[in-house]
């Protein structure tokens, strides 16, 4: 699904260039559940940002679902990241001003799904993350916990192919970050391709395979 | 609810698909339907009825196989979806509910 | 059996008609169900079969472009977008507030200036004929007057042009006779007229008098009798309607009889028809219609050549090519005003290459604003571009508002526009989301607008001069345009924040820090804003100041407490003796200084002779005055002596001013005589006045002087100066004189000082009306730049508590916040003086005595600027200096 070809990101400063990542190499297949691990600064978010096409590699190829993303205009990413992939963020990053229910509904309006099949998508991940009652409250309203998993209904309705994540976890206390986990854990069983970035050890478990970023490659 | 209300006929039809299983498809879907009413059934009203389903939720679709008497087209194979079941379940809840309500003494006077 | 093909037509058509989405599965299902037929049933009935199939599926939810879909998903983002918009502005009400406030305001003025300029395109346009219907009128060139001109302002305007309407009665009738295009005709005058009903005198009206086709000229609406028979009789009169209510209030005014005394005639009238009121916007404002032939000079004047007092309307064919008739006017013009044009060559000493005179056809709509014109409510142009520029300038401040308030408060939203850009929200949908969110600020502004303008309609009115009414057209005219400046509004603010916001990276949101806006725009944009308000505040100024000197100027009279009485005795010896035998009656009441009479007074017309001083064409103003009237007005003489009434030989003299002592060149004024009677005898200068304004300010004082003589007229106005403190007393005690001396007039008065300040009312309204808009304007501004500044100290607190933290005084922070406004405003006023200025001096060149243009206005302007933004964005430096530093730090 994802194939990374000697990938380099670096800033160029005055005197010198500085390497983010550096000739990373990275299959990624379809129904694989991968955590990213690293120490802060290794270059794991970057990674993540380039997977999730926000950032473009400074050099190399990168192919999604055999495309070329490297020769893609604006249009055709926006096309990608409203029907394969979904996004789960630290900090949530609900729209403040809409409800648990539209802010699930809205990628929906963007991929252009009719009305009736909208509601009842909608209804039904509601109901599967348990979470009907919430649904006319704001995001202020809820817990962290219930945020994020509103975030990742808002990442998943949308039957996207890959699920990124980055650390989806921290910020919640233990006991609701196991009850995601187990969700990610689920999704990726009914058939979810998953990319995590995490700093917990416990939370990479959950995953099959582990990529370790040390010094902008892949260790 | 407005906009998920299911009328007469296409609760029939999803009645229909969920019998049919994995098999539902349109021609299946009208064979069916004449077999069980007796009634002669257009497929235009069933396509019509499961385009209407599928807009509000209670109908999934994808292509099935191609055959030869189809002129090489694929089937469309409908299944029920959740929401599907719930508005059958509602449904049928109204009628028990209604059945439940009938004062035993009007049929039995009609009877007599 | 081999396995039929279904009819192939059908399937086209199937194709034709059917979506993508069904066109396989409904295929595939009919050719099913097709085959299995053929196989039961003969293959044209499977044929027929296979066509209803598919013509039952020839429904809607079948066809292509089924765009009701899309239409609904459009609406879903839209209920979207306007959901978030709504929240935020329920989330930030100081900020929406101060937009909705500004954009209001602009919009409401915006609504009146589109109403007030509608108003005067439409000018006379009621009239179905208009097109049709032309106002003769005359150009009059000058070359004297050119050179004077050329020489005072070295300018090399060689023309010096009058137009006028009034002219020769005899016209329209020749006219129409002679030009077989000209289908009718009118003449128009206008005579102040006493109305007495049952014996009893009522006050003064205004008297229309018309030829009898006026009435199938122009619209007029009417409410009883038959046009086609009016004026048929001398006594014929049509009121309008406000009139009869006026003064017969209960009605049955048909047929009564009204007396007029018209000049120093008195006529009977018969009431014949009524008519509508005339429309405010149009040229002809009518009372009383009667015929021309009642008016008093048009029995001696009817034939003249000579007399130029009558406007004349012509109706052409509606075959006529009026440019062709225009064309014909100067031919008619050089043979019919031949004498005229002789007398005129002769007196400026030109040859007959170069004419003199003119004659035109004007179509009734350019009438009104052709400010040049000698006639009925002509109106300033000029005022339409004031009003425009007003109020282009308000909406660009309120925009400004708006856009600089969405872009500093745009980085809360930053984390909204990744999410969306992730869900896969396209740039252009991320546009019309903050178009919308504009959009729907100004229809809540418009919301408001529309409560304002209409609050403000009266006032509004009184400034312009208008009377715009809120009736059914109007009113929709009012939402119309509201709704137009609103869509325009919202575009123009809601396009640059758009752009700038959607073009937000997703990534920035990732890495959770604040974006770092490149806002190019801003700056610019609030120095426009400062810039405009700078201009506004510059031109208030000086408007105001010269309004204070004009106001307060030394006229070279003194014109308080003096009340004005118009004799209403016409141009007759009437005048006089009224005046004299006030004088006695008043004589005795301690709390009047003087008594004296005038044959003009101030602000209510002029009289001018030309007399030939050894060849050379004179000119100078005349009024007939009485003895006392020096004393009373205290005017300073120079030389000489007032007029002395016990002399015989004092008709025979005159008082001069000092202009004319200059004009004639004189050495010593009082051993000189001014032959202005052109008789050789002259009369006699006995004193001469200190020069004092007896005209308007915006005018040079002329050469003028005053006689007693009744050749220079007769008695018109009473002039009373009260002493002391009691006017309402001495009020009291005039009119009781009066009434006893005069009972079949009306006493109405005024004061002389309300008279002299009426010279000024059309620039005082409107230097009023721009310290109003510069209120509104400063106002707008400074909101917009209080929220921006509030924006700028939020986003600075961090800064702000480690510059604390590392001891930085309240004061010296105070400074660092207000500093870069305080440096826009500048810069905004340095670019805005030179336009200012160029504006002001133009509009001071209508004033002979007008203030400076300082350097100290342009100062004090700018430091009413900078002071008013230092408090606007001081209150929030100094919230933010106060508050806890280490909060501060904790924030982020």
């Amino acid at each position: 699904m994802i194939k990374l070809r000697n990938i380099d990101k670096y800033i160029d400063s005055r005197f010198q260039r500085h390497f983010i990542l550096k000739g990373i190499d990275l299959d990624i297949a379809q129904g694989e559940f991968v955590t990213i691990m690293g120490p802060s600064g290794a270059g794991k978010s970057t990674l993540m940002n380039i997977i999730g096409l926000l950032e473009d590699p400074s050099a190399g190829e990168f192919f999604f679902l055999d495309e070329p993303v490297h020769k893609m205009k604006e249009r055709q990413r926006s096309e990608i990241h409203k029907s394969h992939m979904g996004f789960v963020f630290q900090a949530y990053h609900l729209i403040d001003e809409l409800t648990v229910y539209e802010n699930i509904e809205a990628p929906l309006l963007y991929r252009g799904v009719k009305s009736g099949e909208r509601k009842s998508m909608v209804a039904e991940i509601l109901d599967k993350f348990q979470i009907v009652a919430k649904k006319d409250l704001f995001p202020e309203q809820l817990s962290g916990g219930q945020q994020q998993l509103v975030g990742i209904a808002r990442a998943i309705i949308g039957q996207p192919k890959l699920l990124l994540a980055d650390e989806p976890t921290g910020n919640l206390h233990s006991e609701q970050a196991e009850q995601i986990m187990d969700l990610f854990k689920k999704l990726n069983e009914e058939g979810m391709t998953i990319v995590q970035v995490t700093h917990s050890e416990k939370n990479a478990t959950y995953g099959n395979r582990i990529v370790r970023i040390v010094d902008g490659a892949i260790a | 609810m407005k906009g998920t209300y299911l009328g007469e006929f296409e609760e029939l039809v999803l009645l229909t698909v969920a019998v049919l299983y994995d098999e539902a498809y349109g021609v299946a879907v009208k064979e069916e339907i004449e077999k069980q009413t007796e009634r002669s059934v257009s497929i235009g009203a069933v396509h019509a009825a499961m385009v209407r389903l599928e807009e509000k939720g209670f109908l999934e679709s994808r292509f099935g196989e191609a055959t030869a008497e189809r002129g090489g087209k694929r089937k469309k194979l409908y299944t029920v979806t959740t929401a599907g079941q719930k508005a059958l379940k509602e449904a049928l809840d109204v009628r028990q509910r209604l059945w439940n309500k009938i004062p035993d003494m009007v049929f039995n006077l009609k009877l007599g | 059996m081999k396995a039929e093909m279904p009819p192939r037509r059908a399937l086209q058509f199937l194709h034709w008609f059917c979506a993508e989405d069904f066109v396989e599965e409904i295929e595939g299902d009919i050719t099913e169900l097709y085959n299995q037929r053929v196989v039961r049933m003969r293959a044209w009935k499977a044929r027929g079969h296979f066509w209803l199939d598919v013509w039952r599926h020839f429904r809607p939810w079948a066809f292509k472009k089924r765009k009701t879909t899309t239409q609904n998903i459009r609406f879903d983002m839209l209920k979207n977008y306007m959901g978030v918009a709504w929240r935020h502005i329920q989330k930030k009400k100081l900020y929406a507030g101060i937009n909705a406030f500004g954009l209001s305001i602009a919009l409401a003025f915006s609504v009146l200036v589109a109403l007030f300029i509608s108003d005067e395109l439409n000018f006379d346009k009621v009239h179905s004929k208009a097109n049709r219907l032309f106002l003769l009128y005359e150009t009059r060139y000058d070359y004297r007057q050119a050179e004077e001109e050329a020489s005072l302002l070295g300018s090399r305007n060689s023309k010096f042009a009058t137009q006028n309407a009034f002219l020769p009665a005899i016209l329209g009738p020749t006219l129409k006779e002679e030009f077989p295009e000209v289908k009718k005709f009118t003449r128009i005058t206008d005579a102040g007229g006493l109305a007495e009903v049952d014996g009893v005198v009522l006050v003064q009206e205004q008297v229309f008098g018309v030829d009898a086709d006026f009435f199938s000229m122009f619209d007029v609406e009417v409410i009883e009798g038959n046009p086609a028979e009016w004026l048929k009789h001398p006594s014929d009169l049509i009121l309008t309607q406000s009139t009869v209510e006026k003064y017969f209030p209960g009605g049955g005014a048909m047929g009564k009889t009204m007396r007029l005394q018209l000049g120093n005639e008195s006529h009977e009238f018969i009431v014949k028809g009524i008519v509508a009121d005339a429309p405010s916007n149009q040229s002809l404002e009518y009372e009383m219609i009667m015929t021309v032939e009642r008016y008093p000079w048009f029995g001696q004047n009817k034939d003249s050549w000579t007399n130029f007092s009558f406007p004349n309307f012509v109706l052409l064919d509606e075959q006529a090519d009026s440019y062709a008739f225009r064309e014909k006017l100067t031919a008619f013009c050089e043979e019919r005003f031949a004498k005229n044009i002789e007398w005129m060559r002769g007196e400026q000493q030109v040859g007959e290459e170069v004419a003199v005179m003119e004659l035109d056809a004007m179509p009734l709509s350019d009438i009104h604003l052709n400010k040049g014109l000698w006639f009925y409510r002509v109106s300033e142009p000029k005022n339409i571009y004031i009003l425009g520029a007003l109020c282009v300038f308000i909406l660009l401040i309120a925009n400004i508002n708006y856009i600089s308030l969405a872009l500093t408060s745009a980085s809360g939203r930053r984390f909204e526009v990744g999410v969306r850009k992730v869900m896969g929200a396209e740039r252009q949908q991320l546009v019309v989301q903050f178009g919308v969110e504009a959009l729907m600020m100004a229809f809540i502004s418009m919301v408001l607008a529309l409560g304002l303008a209409t609050y403000f309609l009266p006032y509004f009115n009184e400034f312009t001069e208008k009377s715009l009414v809120l009736d059914g057209p109007t009113l929709a005219q009012m939402f119309a345009w509201a709704l137009a400046f609103s869509v325009l509004v919202g575009l123009m603010a809601g396009i640059y924040p758009a752009l700038v916001l959607s073009g937000f990276a997703p990534l920035r949101m990732l890495r959770q820090k604040a974006p770092r806006l490149n806002l190019v725009w801003l700056k610019p944009l609030v120095v426009l804003q400062f810039a405009i308000s700078g201009l506004l505040i510059v031109s208030s100024l000086v408007m105001y100041r010269q309004m204070q000197l004009v106001l307060q100027a030394d006229l070279g009279f003194n014109d308080d407490q003096v009340l004005v009485v118009p004799l209403h005795s016409g141009w007759s010896e009437e005048g006089n003796r009224l005046v004299e035998q006030c004088k006695v009656a008043l004589s005795g009441d301690a709390r009047i200084a003087y008594v004296s009479g005038t044959s003009i007074s101030f602000s209510k017309g002029w009289s001018q002779y030309g007399y030939k001083v050894n060849e050379v064409e004179k000119h100078a103003f005349v009024y007939r005055v009485d003895p006392d009237y020096l004393n009373l007005l205290d005017i300073q003489l120079l030389q000489g002596r007032s007029f002395d009434a016990s002399r015989p030989s004092e008709v025979r003299s005159i008082i001069v001013n000092e202009a004319l002592v200059k004009d004639m060149g004189w050495e010593d004024p009082l051993s000189e005589r001014l032959d202005w009677q052109n008789d050789s005898v002259g009369y006699e200068v006995i004193g001469v006045t200190k020069d004092y304004h007896f005209q308007s300010l915006t005018k040079e004082t002329k050469p003028m002087f005053l006689t007693i003589s009744n050749e220079a007229g007769y008695m018109t106005t009473l002039l009373v100066k009260i002493k002391g403190n009691e006017i309402p007393q001495a009020l009291e005690a005039v009119e009781t004189a009066w009434k006893k001396l005069a009972p079949d007039k009306p006493f109405n008065y005024s004061f002389l000082d309300d008279d002299v300040a009426s010279q000024y009312a059309s620039y005082e309204r409107w230097s009023r009306m721009m310290g109003i808009a510069t209120v509104f304007a400063i106002v707008i501004a400074c909101l917009g730049i209080f929220g921006l500044s509030g924006i700028n100290a939020l986003n600075r607190t961090k800064e702000i508590g480690i510059r604390k933290v590392l001891g930085a005084n309240s004061w010296r922070l105070i400074y660092l916040l207000n500093k870069e406004y305080v440096l826009l405003a500048t810069l905004a006023f340095v670019l805005a003086m030179p336009l200012s200025w160029w504006l002001m001096r133009d509009w001071l060149a209508d004033f002979t005595y007008s203030i400076s243009l300082g350097w100290e206005l342009f100062v004090g302007a700018l430091l009413v600027a900078v002071l008013v933004s230092t408090i606007s964005v001081s209150y929030h430096a100094i919230r933010a200096v106060r508050s806890n530093p280490v909060e501060a730090l904790k924030n982020e």
